[in-house]
């Protein structure tokens, strides 16, 4: 799916929807101010299976920083968001709650192409298109993303086991 | 390798001889904070994690700045939650009054030369004017941090800016970053961190050093490092803290970015309505009426900006129809300024005080919120549409001083216009 440049978290989860509703509730509404059908579209995938790779424009998550902006996306079925640049916080958020991010220059797409990212090579390629070269996740922050997010990954890891790397 | 500041105290922290831009770490934190505004989430944070040892708490500071006081019953019972953590955990607590985080942390002693310091707020670049490396994180980061004293992070690349020359009387260190902002762009510094060196750097006071610093989180700046001099060092002593081990950046060291910046010629700078980074000389803003007048937040509500106020309004009432309240960084400071009878000259003006936190900056607290069609100008750090509480006013930043000659003559004013100031006495 698709979205242009600057979204930021008031678009994304509206403190209009804050505090009092659960994410759910905020899943159901987010980015409808940009676009409308964009919460109807995300459900569709969720329930067919369909993991969404989200192709955002420069600096999405800029804004207030709420961690609830990765934990959204998560809910709606986002796995991954390619952007140009991210706001800093939104790119801790996302790693911290398990959604992972590839930086890549803009990409034209359209919102029902079927994508392939690899977070390792930071490789996004769409269906019949060359492969665009991004920045992927270092082997830690790959397995952080796996783990659901950075607390997951320090109970199972019982700490920072970065020694082991 | 050469290396610049902020890969210096990286890799130390991380127990690594160097690292590079873009290299992920895991590095040892020497002190934590959590205001009031995410406290709620890293609290929950931690009682999800399971058995998680909350090694590092006592090096924590929880600090309830951003409900202070608190508005509601909500921001109250997060408040009760915060002592009764700090209670339980040995973590220390500073309370409602008591100042901002980022005033409290330097003034308290908690931040010292060469030292790795996380806050959950994206103006804790602000130690970096004590030679510290200061971040912003996240509810999540501070829980893990609580639990482990150890944080991961990509190491950022470095731009070095050069500040040559010497400030004119009147004007101050916010004009500089109000002067990059409009050059270099809200995204001027994204993920980097700035290294700022030279005379103009040299010549500043430790509360100038703190609002450049903490104003470079504008300029989108992961970080914002000062070397240390002995005015640091000095300060540092006065306020307990730990041993400095300072840091400089080694000849050779690679920059993404390098430039001077001559700020000798530079004139007050004023931010338009809406965008940190649509900056115009503030003659060109002449005629601007404004109806309030705002002075405090992190970036400047210290002693230094309180007495650019005093100077401006003594003996002056403020202009007929503009409304103005001063709010200082912290306790100490606030102090400070009843003791200099700075408190007493401005309230006589037709001021108003409010006691310390962060109000001013986002009107969390609703003392501060303007009416439909009102334009404030505010020494805080970010102008966007709706910050104060309403999307139907405007709001210009500038320095103290502007603000200050603005509420005056009830039009945003050039501070060096006010006859009877002698700005180089400040």
């Amino acid at each position: 799916m698709v979205l242009g440049d600057q979204v930021n978290t008031d678009i994304h989860c509206s403190t209009k929807y804050m505090p009092g509703k659960d994410n759910a509730f905020v899943a159901a509404h987010a980015f409808e101010k940009i676009d409308a059908n964009f919460p109807e579209q995300a459900a569709a995938y969720r329930q067919a299976g369909q993991p969404i790779v989200l192709i955002a424009g420069k600096d999405f998550g800029m804004n207030s920083s709420r961690e609830q902006a990765a934990q959204i996306l998560k809910e709606m079925g986002v796995v991954v968001v390619v952007a140009p640049s991210f706001s800093r916080a939104f790119y801790r958020n996302a790693l911290n709650n398990g959604l992972a991010l590839i930086m890549a220059k803009p990409i034209s797409a359209q919102s029902d192409q079927p994508v392939e990212v690899d977070l390792a090579a930071g490789t996004v390629a769409l269906a019949g298109q060359a492969a665009w070269q991004g920045v992927g996740l270092s082997s830690v922050l790959r397995r952080i993303v796996a783990a659901g997010g950075l607390l997951s990954y320090l109970d199972q890891n019982k700490g920072w086991p970065v020694a082991a790397d | 390798m050469a290396q610049t500041i902020v890969e210096k105290i990286l890799s130390a922290h991380a127990g690594l001889d160097q690292c590079e831009p873009g290299e992920f770490i895991v590095a040892d934190i020497d002190y934590a904070m959590l205001t009031d505004a995410r406290a709620p989430g890293a609290m929950k944070a931690v009682a999800r994690m399971q058995e998680a040892p909350l090694h590092f708490v006592t090096k924590t500071a929880l600090v309830l700045d951003h409900y202070s006081p608190p508005p509601h019953l909500e921001a109250a019972q997060i408040h009760g939650k915060m002592r009764a953590f700090a209670q339980q955990t040995g973590a220390q607590i500073y309370d409602i009054g008591e100042g901002i985080c980022h005033q409290l942390l330097p003034e308290k002693g908690h931040v010292t030369s060469g030292n790795l310091v996380v806050g959950t707020d994206s103006h804790s670049v602000t130690y970096g004017a004590f030679n510290a490396l200061g971040m912003g994180v996240e509810g999540t980061d501070l829980a893990a941090v609580m639990a482990y004293g150890k944080l991961w992070f990509q190491v950022p690349s470095s731009i070095r800016v050069e500040l040559q020359g010497r400030l004119q009387p009147g004007v101050w260190a916010k004009d500089i970053t109000l002067y990059m902002l409009g050059h270099l762009g809200a995204d001027g510094a994204n993920y980097q961190a700035i290294e700022y060196v030279g005379t103009a750097v040299s010549a500043m006071s430790i509360d100038s050093r703190m609002t450049l610093c903490n104003h470079a989180a504008e300029l989108g700046a992961k970080a914002a490092l000062l070397e240390a001099d002995q005015k640091t060092l000095d300060w540092l002593k006065a306020h307990g803290a730990r041993e400095p081990q300072p840091v400089t950046a080694d000849a050779g060291a690679r920059y993404a970015k390098t430039f001077a910046i001559n700020v000798s010629e530079l004139s007050p700078q004023v931010a338009r309505r809406h965008l940190v980074d649509d900056i115009i000389n503030v003659g060109e803003a002449a005629g601007q009426k404004i109806q309030a007048a705002l002075v405090g937040t992190c970036t400047n509500g210290r002693l230094e900006d309180i007495r650019q106020v005093a100077a401006v309004l003594k003996g002056h009432r403020l202009a007929p129809g503009v409304r103005m309240i001063v709010t200082p960084a912290s306790r100490q400071i606030y102090l400070r300024a009843l003791k200099e009878g700075l408190v007493e000259t401005i309230v006589s003006a037709g001021a108003t005080f409010e006691s310390a936190g962060c109000g001013t900056c986002i009107s969390i607290t609703g003392h501060f919120t303007p009416g439909d069609a009102e334009t404030v100008i505010s020494s805080a750090n970010r102008n966007f549409k709706g910050r104060l509480g309403n999307d139907s006013a405007d709001i210009w930043l500038g320095s103290a001083a502007t603000v200050a000659a603005s509420a005056l003559r009830g039009v945003i004013t050039d501070p060096r216009e006010i006859d009877h100031v002698n700005w180089s006495q400040l």
